[in-house]
């Protein structure tokens, strides 16, 4: 009995133990007291809540060391150890914001990001499909982002002074030989993959990572969509032509498929051309993504397309004065493996391959050429990740490519090129501070055909002056094969090359972005020659240069207005090259100093219906007046676009459908590209010339998908 | 002597460990408490804060972490700030996912996460909408495949329909037979865990009564 008495003596001292109180003060390091922030002792149920001022009051009847914690959203946790038996109140408690996505310090010069999961993300992957003058096309969407230029005769992407082949594509890390369907002279063409395809896409208009080689001006890297979310069928009927989508998940892995048919036969007797069609471009694409997941953080993904087209036009040859049958039969596969993988703590893997086909038979008035551009490529990465601050990625790729064309002029003309380019690069990733990060990276290269090892340094830093402002820089050297309509006739060429330095402002609070970048891009080693397609390889040389520099700015709110969303980009480039042909350093024709996009979206709840609006100013465009005794002197008037789109969701036959109307150009400007001339001037020595005109005026698109 | 002694230990020490688990279902039931009569953003705070603390002491039991990011989820509707209701809602998935972690089987997180999509696609509903409205789906079908009569499933449901004009396949009569389902699921469901949860019903009945 005694025993027990001990014992329930023993509770009531545990149970009657004096109550300690530890009271407090909770603020953010500019003082402000932080309201409602969790204090509590570790591992037990004991804590409170800081009141409207930041104090608190804890009683407790623990005793000894306990570890104080202080949490609170969108701050960093707090802990410290306490002993209750020594423990002095009151306690000063300073809590730091929390390094969200948001706030980070991010190098952000020359990149905007299109992503869902990234909050620093400039824009979404809808943003990317919703855009109205883009009509679904990626490089479309990207020209309403500043540094981009509009050359709506080609529908490429052309930044910063850089022609259309400057850019280069990745998928899913790996290089796109390439990204746009064919195109005849004077008719846009567009992406070959949907924007719906890729949860991530970057645009970079400059400065970017040691990863990416080949690529004088920018680059455009999408990340396909990882597993399906659910089992879904869709078709769609355009006024273009029809399209089916099927996709199946499973646990871990997921099965996506679609095909296409599009016959622009309709919409090019609706809409007045400015294109004499014989035969209306035809495309028939299909599509196939398979992706599974392996272990807990591993992915494998694959990807495969293919697609035909083939059209057909009475081309005017306004230079020579007649009209010529051109008729281009295309066809393309591409495919692409890609598996990444966290592999233990420290290391992220990333390993791919990819092949792609691309044949085309021309027939230029009789003439039949033909080129097939095949490329083998394979490529790993891996992330050491040596701390939260600190991160090297380091690896390489090896592209094999083989290009061959053959011309039938009373003889054929064979013409093989064939390229292995292996490279290695590494890149350091340092958070020095809370508010400062570098980039330091090198990317050795080379090729079996040009021979030239290179050794080409990146840099790029990030300072934050503000909770939410920061400066960026960028430097590096990139350099370029030339393209094989030149490497064709001299295969002994060098590289073109570029360097650029970009310094960039960005501000960003919550939804409200604003950004101005100032670059300078200096080219040397382009491609010069006397006169177009002379086949002697003397011809050619790299003797060309050039430069371009300007400021770009963007602003995008998408919070001050009610269920609307708008960005501004405007660009202001100087530029001048001498390559080519050129007998000076002039503007080329596809630049304009002046660039202004407006995008305007809105939700219309109240009808189901999401609105899109477009409008996008250039200033005019260099042209060579053969009038006028300067070179490449002349300015087109300047260049006008509104274009619409409506997207309305409802059922039909109990199914979820989607009724969708693009409209391209909806006032009608009359726009003008360029001119040409004719190669001979008439009886009075004028030299005739022909306005560069939109294939045409306005024109819309309707669509309907059905999900079944 | 011997033998009593020995009972009385085993007596005092059961009652110690049930002690130590009434502690929990008492801690739990008094923040269930504050959490079912909160409706300030400070009283929602307050109710997580305390199942956190639960959470830290109690580190295997996924309750704990389901109701403070229950909590953050019931109070990120009422948050008008894009920025903060992404806070908000962060710290709400990251609680959700330490729930999954030491029960991913278990309908009711799946229903949850369900409940905390839309949420996020309020903050940009153009660029979110089509990317979560999928998500969510997709979770309520994981939740249903899990346990098909748990009754929030379809309290979900029919508020996610009855949100919709009928012309998109929405409206009160496709809602009312699936709002009168989760009330028969509702009526029917039972759980041995005292502490289980057992929000929607009220709702469920709220959004019937509109409907009459």
């Amino acid at each position: 009995m005694r025993l027990l008495a001990i014992i329930f003596m023993g509770c009531v001292t545990v149970t009657g133990m004096a109550q300690q109180q530890i009271t407090g003060s909770v603020t953010d390091r500019k003082g402000n007291p932080v309201e409602f922030a969790n204090i509590y002792l570790d591992g037990t149920y004991e804590g409170t809540m800081t009141d409207t001022t930041g104090r608190f009051k804890l009683s407790t009847s623990l005793a000894g060391r306990q570890i104080l914690v202080a949490s609170y959203i969108g701050f960093e946790k707090q802990s410290r150890e306490v002993d209750l038996d020594t423990l002095r109140s009151p306690l000063a408690i300073v809590m730091q914001e929390a390094v969200s996505e948001l706030n980070e310090v991010v190098i952000t010069a020359g990149i905007f990001s299109a992503s869902d999961e990234k909050k620093s993300a400039t824009l979404s992957s809808y943003d990317i499909a919703s855009t109205a003058s883009a009509v679904g096309d990626i490089y479309g969407a990207y020209a309403t982002m500043p540094g981009s230029q509009k050359v709506g005769e080609e529908g490429m992407l052309f930044v910063r002074g850089g022609e259309s082949y400057e850019t280069k594509t990745y998928m899913d890390g790996m290089l796109v030989q390439s990204p746009y369907f064919s195109s005849m002279p004077y008719v846009p063409t567009r992406g070959r993959f949907s924007p719906l395809l890729f949860s991530e896409t970057l645009f970079s208009t400059g400065g970017y990572s040691a990863e990416y080689g080949d690529a004088l001006s920018s680059i455009v890297d999408l990340t396909t969509n990882g597993l399906e979310t659910e089992d879904k069928a869709s078709v769609s009927l355009m006024t273009v032509g029809a399209n089916a989508s099927w996709a199946k998940r499973w646990e871990k892995s997921s099965l996506a498929a679609t095909g296409m048919y599009a016959n622009s036969y309709l919409t090019d007797r609706l809409f007045r051309q400015n294109v004499d069609w014989i035969k209306d471009p035809v495309l028939g694409d299909g599509m196939m993504m398979f992706r599974q997941q392996i272990g807990e953080n591993g992915m494998l993904k694959s990807f495969c397309s293919f697609n035909s087209m083939s059209m057909r036009m009475n081309y005017d040859n306004f230079e020579a004065g007649r009209m010529d049958d051109l008729q281009i039969n295309n066809l393309n596969l591409y495919a692409n493996s890609s598996y990444t993988d966290q592999l233990g703590e420290k290391w992220l893997i990333h390993t791919g391959a990819a092949y792609s086909r691309d044949s085309e038979k021309i027939n230029y008035a009789g003439t039949p050429v033909s080129t097939q551009n095949k490329m083998a490529s394979f490529k790993l990465t891996m992330t050491r990740l040596t701390s939260k601050n600190l991160r090297t990625r380091f690896g390489g790729d090896v592209n094999r490519g083989w290009y061959s064309q053959a011309v039938t002029v009373d003889s054929t003309f064979l013409v093989d090129l064939d390229d292995l380019t292996p490279s290695l690069f590494i890149e350091t990733e340092w958070k020095i501070s809370e508010n400062l990060a570098l980039r330091a990276g090198i990317r050795a290269e080379y090729s079996t055909l040009l021979k030239e090892p290179g050794w080409l340094p990146r840099l790029s830093a990030a300072y934050k002056t503000g909770t939410y402002s920061q400066f960026s820089f960028a430097w590096g050297k990139y350099r370029q094969k030339p393209e094989n309509e030149y490497l064709r006739f001299n295969p002994g060429l060098s590289y073109e090359q570029a360097d650029h330095y970009i310094l960039n402002f960005q501000y960003r609070k919550q939804r409200r972005t604003f950004r101005v970048e100032g670059y300078l891009k200096q080219y040397d080693n382009l491609v010069k020659y006397t006169a177009a397609n002379i086949p002697v390889a003397s011809d050619y040389s790299n003797s060309g240069y050039g430069s371009a520099k300007g400021i770009d700015l963007f602003w995008r709110d998408s919070e001050s207005l009610q269920g609307s969303d708008y960005w501004i980009s405007y660009s202001y480039l100087n530029t001048s090259r001498n390559y080519q042909d050129y007998p000076e350093s002039v503007a080329p024709p596809f630049t304009s100093a002046h660039n202004l996009s407006v995008v305007y979206k809105r939700l219309f709840t109240k009808i189901h219906t999401l609105g899109g609006i477009t409008y996008s100013f250039a200033s005019g465009r260099p042209f060579n007046d053969m009038n006028s005794p300067g070179f490449m002197d002349g300015r087109t008037r300047p260049y006008h676009d509104i274009s619409l789109n409506l997207t309305y969701l409802t059922t039909l036959f109990n199914r979820d459908c989607i009724l969708h109307l693009n409209v391209t150009n909806l006032l009608g400007f009359n726009n003008i590209y360029g001119y040409r001339y004719a190669a001979t001037p008439d009886e009075n020595g004028i030299y005739p010339s022909q306005a560069v005109v939109p294939t045409t005026g306005t024109m819309a698109i309707f669509l309907i998908i059905l999900s079944l | 002597m011997k033998t009593r002694l020995l009972i009385l230990t085993i007596t005092l020490f059961s009652a110690f460990a049930w002690g130590q688990e009434d502690r929990y279902t008492a801690a739990m039931k008094s923040a269930i408490e504050t959490l079912d009569q909160a409706a300030q953003p400070a009283e929602f705070i307050e109710s997580a804060s305390r199942f956190e603390r639960i959470a830290t002491a109690e580190k295997s039991r996924w309750l704990p972490y389901y109701y403070a990011s229950y909590s953050l989820v019931v109070m990120s509707y009422d948050e008008q700030d894009g920025g903060k209701r992404d806070q908000i809602l962060d710290r709400a998935q990251e609680l959700l996912d330490r729930a999954e972690e030491l029960q991913p089987k278990e309908s009711e997180l799946h229903v949850l996460q369900a409940f905390l999509y839309p949420s996020r696609i309020m903050v940009d509903p153009m660029g979110r909408g089509m990317t979560y409205i999928e998500k969510m789906f997709a979770s309520l079908e994981t939740a249903k495949k899990l346990n098909p009569e748990n009754p929030r499933i379809y309290f979900l449901e029919g508020v996610n329909k009855l949100n919709l004009p009928p012309s998109m396949g929405g409206g009160a009569e496709v809602a009312r037979p699936i709002l009168e389902e989760a009330l028969i699921k509702f009526e029917a469901f039972s759980n041995n865990d005292p502490l289980w949860p057992n929000w929607g019903e009220d709702a469920t009945r709220t959004e019937l009564e509109k409907l009459q």
